[in-house]
This record gives C-alpha cells, sequence and structure tokens, in this order.
C-alpha cells in the first residue's frame, strides 16, 4: 500500500503542471493548419471535390472538410468555427457577422455565373409546375425566398435538395418539371446522359464566395495564389479578389 | 405566499404547458426499431419549425382510436410510415372527409397502393430501377444498355412502366417479363425459366416482391440462378449483396438521412402553405446507398471506373 501523503503530493503536482500546460495552450499560437469549409453549389460528390481541392498547393496546407450540405457546414462552422470558408456567393449576404468576403471565383472573367432553369424536352406540362433548387443558404425558408425572387415567382412550387448530385435525378424521376443548375454542371450533365434537355430560361447569380475572419485581411492574401486548374472541372477560370 | 413555493409552482405549471403544446405532426408508425433512425432524421429536419411527436400503432388499433388521438393533438399534417399506417389511414380517408393532409413513406408499392388517392403525398421506399441501373454505369467500367425485369403486373406495373421511360431517355431498354400465376408453384416454374433466358442482357434486376422473392425458393431459384447466370442481378437491398447471400454484385437501396430530408421538405412545404398533398403524388427516393461486391462484379468482367460517388461502399473480401 502506497503512502497516503506521497499520492496527495503526485496528484498535487499533476494538478499544477496539468494547470500550466493548459494555460500555455491558451497563450501558445496552434501548431495546427488552419481550417477551410467547403460547400459548394455544383452536381459533385464530397469526395471528388475533396480529392481536388487537397491537391492544389495552396489550399493542400489547410485543413480541408467539404460538405455535401450547406446546412451541415453551418452546424459545423457553429460549433467549431473555421477560419475559412468557401461557399456559394449568395451566401455572402447572410454571412455570419465575423466573416467577410475576401476572394471569389471567377468564370469569364466575371464574379457570376449562369443558372439554367431546364426541363426533359419529352415531357409535357400541364399546370403543375415545379422547380428543385439547391439549399444554398442552409435555410430552407431563406433559400426559398431567394430562389423565387430569382425566378421571379415563374414556377409556384419550389422543391429544396441539399445536394446538386440530387437535382438530375429528380427530373428524370419525374419529381419535379424544371431543375435550376449551374452551366458547367449541366454540361458535365449533358456529356454523360444521353437525355434529350431543354433550357427555359437563363439567369445570373454571384459566384461561389471565399468568406474569411474579419481584420485580419493580409493572413487570407495567399488565396489568390491558388492554381488556376484546381477550379477549372468546375468552370472556373482563377480566383479573384471580392470587391 | 412564499416567493420560492411560488416560484416552483410557477415553474410546474410553465414546464405543463409547454408539453401540452399540440403537436403540428403526428407521426403514426409502428413499433418496430426499423423506424427508429429515420423518425431522427426527420424530427431534426423539421424540428427549428414545427413540433413533432410520434403515435405508435399495431395492426389493431382501431380507426375510433386513431380518430381520438387525432382529435386531441389535433395535428396540421399526419406522417404515415409503413403499409400499416397507410392501411388505417386509407380506411380513415373514406369515413371522414375532414382530416389533416399526409404524408406517406418507408411503405411498399405507395404507387400502387395510393394510385387514386390524393390527399396523401408520398415517397416510396423502393429504389427505382431507374437509380439502380444508372448509379451502377456511374460506376463500373461499361454501360449496361439491355435490362431484363420479372414482375407481377397486378402490383408492379407502375414501376415498371415508369422505369421504361426513364430508363429509355438514356437509351437503355428495359424488357419486363410478367411472372404472375394464381399458383405459387407455377410461378416459381415461370420465375426459374425467365432466369434462365438471359442471353442477350446486361443485367436482371430484382424487383421487391415478397411474392416474387419467397422463402421457398430462393436459394433454390434466384441464388442458384444467379450463381449459373453470365450477367449480372441487380438489387435494392444491401444483404442481398454480401456475403453469405451474394445474390447481386451491385445493390442500391434506400440512405434513411436523405429520405427524412426528402419527406421533411414535403411535409415543411405544406405546413408552409406553399403547396398541398395532391400536388406531389407519389415521388421516388433519390438518394441512395450503394454497395459493389467487388469479387461478384468481376465475375462479369466488369471493373470500376469510378469510386467517388457518396455513399458508395465497396466490398472487397
Amino acid at each position: 500500500m502506497g503512502d497516503p501523503l506521497n499520492l496527495v503530493s503526485t496528484n498535487f503536482v499533476s494538478v499544477i503542471l496539468l494547470a500550466i500546460l493548459s494555460y500555455g495552450a491558451l497563450i501558445v499560437p496552434s501548431a495546427q493548419a488552419k481550417s477551410i469549409g467547403v460547400f459548394l453549389p455544383h452536381v459533385y460528390s464530397v469526395k471528388e471535390l475533396q480529392s481536388v481541392l487537397e491537391k492544389d498547393k495552396t489550399l493542400g496546407k489547410y485543413e480541408i472538410q467539404v460538405f455535401a450540405r450547406m446546412k451541415d457546414l453551418l452546424a459545423t462552422h457553429n460549433s467549431s468555427a473555421f477560419e475559412i470558408l468557401l461557399v456559394p456567393g449568395s451566401f455572402a449576404k447572410h454571412r455570419p457577422n465575423e466573416m467577410k468576403p475576401s476572394h471569389t471565383l471567377i468564370r469569364n472573367g466575371k464574379a457570376e455565373i449562369n443558372l439554367h432553369i431546364v426541363k426533359l424536352k419529352d415531357v409535357k406540362i400541364s399546370n403543375n409546375h415545379s422547380i428543385a433548387a439547391i439549399d444554398e443558404l442552409g435555410d430552407r425558408r431563406q433559400s426559398k425566398t431567394m430562389i423565387k425572387s430569382r425566378i421571379l415567382n415563374k414556377i409556384r412550387r419550389i422543391k429544396l435538395v441539399k445536394k446538386g448530385v440530387d437535382l438530375y435525378p429528380m427530373l428524370n424521376l419525374n419529381n419535379v418539371t424544371h431543375i435550376l443548375i449551374d452551366d458547367t454542371d449541366m454540361k458535365k450533365i449533358m456529356k454523360e446522359s444521353e437525355v434529350d434537355f431543354e433550357i427555359v430560361d437563363t439567369i445570373t447569380t454571384p459566384s461561389p464566395v471565399f468568406l474569411t475572419k474579419s481584420g485580419r485581411p493580409k493572413d487570407y492574401e495567399e488565396l489568390i495564389q491558388i492554381e488556376q486548374t484546381t477550379f477549372s472541372f468546375l468552370g472556373y477560370d482563377k480566383v479573384g479578389t471580392s470587391k | 405566499m412564499n416567493p420560492q413555493l411560488f416560484s416552483k409552482i410557477l415553474t410546474v405549471y410553465l414546464l405543463v404547458l409547454s408539453n401540452s403544446v399540440l403537436a403540428n405532426i403526428l407521426i403514426m408508425r409502428p413499433e418496430s426499431k426499423n423506424f427508429d433512425e429515420f423518425v431522427q432524421s426527420f424530427e431534426t429536419e423539421v424540428s427549428h419549425y414545427y413540433k413533432a411527436e410520434q403515435y405508435v400503432i399495431a395492426p389493431e388499433t382501431s380507426t375510433k382510436e386513431i380518430l381520438q388521438k387525432i382529435d386531441a393533438t389535433k395535428p396540421s399534417l399526419i406522417l404515415l410510415l409503413d403499409n400499416v399506417a397507410v392501411k388505417k389511414a386509407k380506411k380513415l380517408l373514406e369515413e371522414h372527409s375532414k382530416l389533416p393532409p399526409m404524408i406517406a413513406t418507408m411503405a411498399l408499392n405507395l404507387r400502387h397502393s395510393l394510385r387514386d388517392i390524393d390527399d396523401i403525398a408520398g415517397v416510396g421506399y423502393e429504389v427505382s430501377g431507374y437509380t439502380i441501373v444508372s448509379e451502377l454505369n456511374k460506376i463500373i467500367n461499361r454501360k449496361l444498355r439491355k435490362i431484363k425485369v420479372i414482375y407481377r403486373a397486378s402490383l408492379f406495373k407502375e414501376l415498371v412502366v415508369d422505369a421504361k421511360k426513364q430508363l429509355k431517355r438514356e437509351n437503355i431498354s428495359l424488357h419486363s417479363v410478367n411472372v404472375e400465376t394464381p399458383d405459387s408453384s407455377d410461378m416459381n416454374a415461370k420465375i426459374k425459366e425467365e432466369i434462365s433466358k438471359l442471353d442477350g442482357y446486361d443485367a436482371l434486376w430484382i424487383m421487391l416482391d415478397s411474392s416474387l422473392l419467397t422463402k421457398e425458393n430462393f436459394s433454390q431459384v434466384w441464388i442458384k440462378g444467379a450463381r449459373s447466370a453470365e450477367i449480372p442481378f441487380l438489387c435494392g437491398v444491401e444483404k442481398f449483396a454480401l456475403p453469405p447471400i451474394n445474390l447481386c454484385p451491385f445493390a442500391a437501396y434506400p440512405n434513411t438521412r436523405g429520405l427524412a430530408s426528402h419527406v421533411a421538405e414535403i411535409a415543411l412545404s405544406i405546413l408552409d402553405g406553399d403547396a398541398v398533398a395532391s400536388d406531389y403524388g407519389v415521388e421516388y427516393l433519390t438518394s441512395s446507398d450503394k454497395i459493389i461486391n467487388l469479387p461478384s462484379l468481376k465475375r462479369f468482367g466488369l471493373s470500376i471506373s469510378n469510386s467517388k460517388l457518396d455513399n458508395l461502399r465497396i466490398y472487397d473480401e
């Protein structure tokens, strides 16, 4: 049996050591990589996006976490904040207070993308029109309001999908009569699929943005060095700075 | 009155009051644990906006009891899980006109059972033939173009007709054979015969039908057939693609979280006043998990060219 006094003193030393180490952890900068949370409103899987982004020299320095749903990204960000968010451009207006747009994806020289309203050519639609669109804001009511204004209330019933990859199946399974889809994604689907589509209308919306922590712009200047090829598969030419 | 006692009474009163707030959504479900994950995901999706309450029913639960529950909770929407709940709801609709809108899911062959009913929206629980074939085509090194399916026309015609249309758009043909007979031994003989006639096809799609896949014929007809077949069988059940069954080298089956999100989107749209149940009909589920049994797949000269699909598991012994 050990000496009780000895035990007490050993525990006391442990507690003091633990306190010193904990204090140290608070004041010494973390050696961990900066984290970036990604949700892009495109038809690629999480695995595909994750592997492409990790190959980029600049982004490779970050801990990248790609999400299939904007709602999940926001939940994770609320519990353990990311340094950077790469999110749909529409989210910039709804961003958390501490985050600010610093960079944007550029397509054809502009910080905007074309979204098409698409239907199946062989399907005759009577009056029950519906459109599937991605929940870009992670909040269904806000997303629906935004989509209604985007399509100028031309289609009454909006169906939100959490994942871009669900858009085209929704159309072919006749769960909806139309989908709202990015131009590059549509080209990808048209290349892979043998279905005849009809583009009914096209609208313009801001391209995805990098939101970074406010007040420390210099910390994120390196984002401009992201290789041009990294986002080319999504139809973006390069990364530019936000105005 | 003692202020501390008053405070305690007030707290208890407020607690009782908050628990007696009427449910917006009444979830009618059987006891089985199979529904727990779905219910949990569904409640997570809707809880920000509406309150849901579960009501466990059994085949013996009477219409009167259900009506009493509806009367007590006054839901704005009823979610029906399983064929038992759907059957009860259909009976209720026959007898009562003023009922809240309903959505059904996790029940088999909803397209057929709700074909004349507008007041119940639904999301089917079978993964469509189109989804099974097109998802596999995204993964493997060559495109399957000619598919065969064996089915019972009296119950599954709607699913087969839809699958034909959906696959045709992708230039994939679906050849269907109705094997329905009044006598089950005759039907088994027909199934066996059709399984032996697979020349010229790229795959056989197996429909989820408990009369086609029975305890009696499973081993002797289906498993034996799959082992001697020169084309892959495609399933909608995970365990059919795994040892010891090894019936199919590929299966696509419902992703519970995705299904809950799909159903919640319909429920919230109805509750928000953006849509009514009759706008929907019975929709196909779009979110599936996939499994490839690699050794079985290789037996048919097929290989994986794209493994980066979400919700894809590759089994390799």
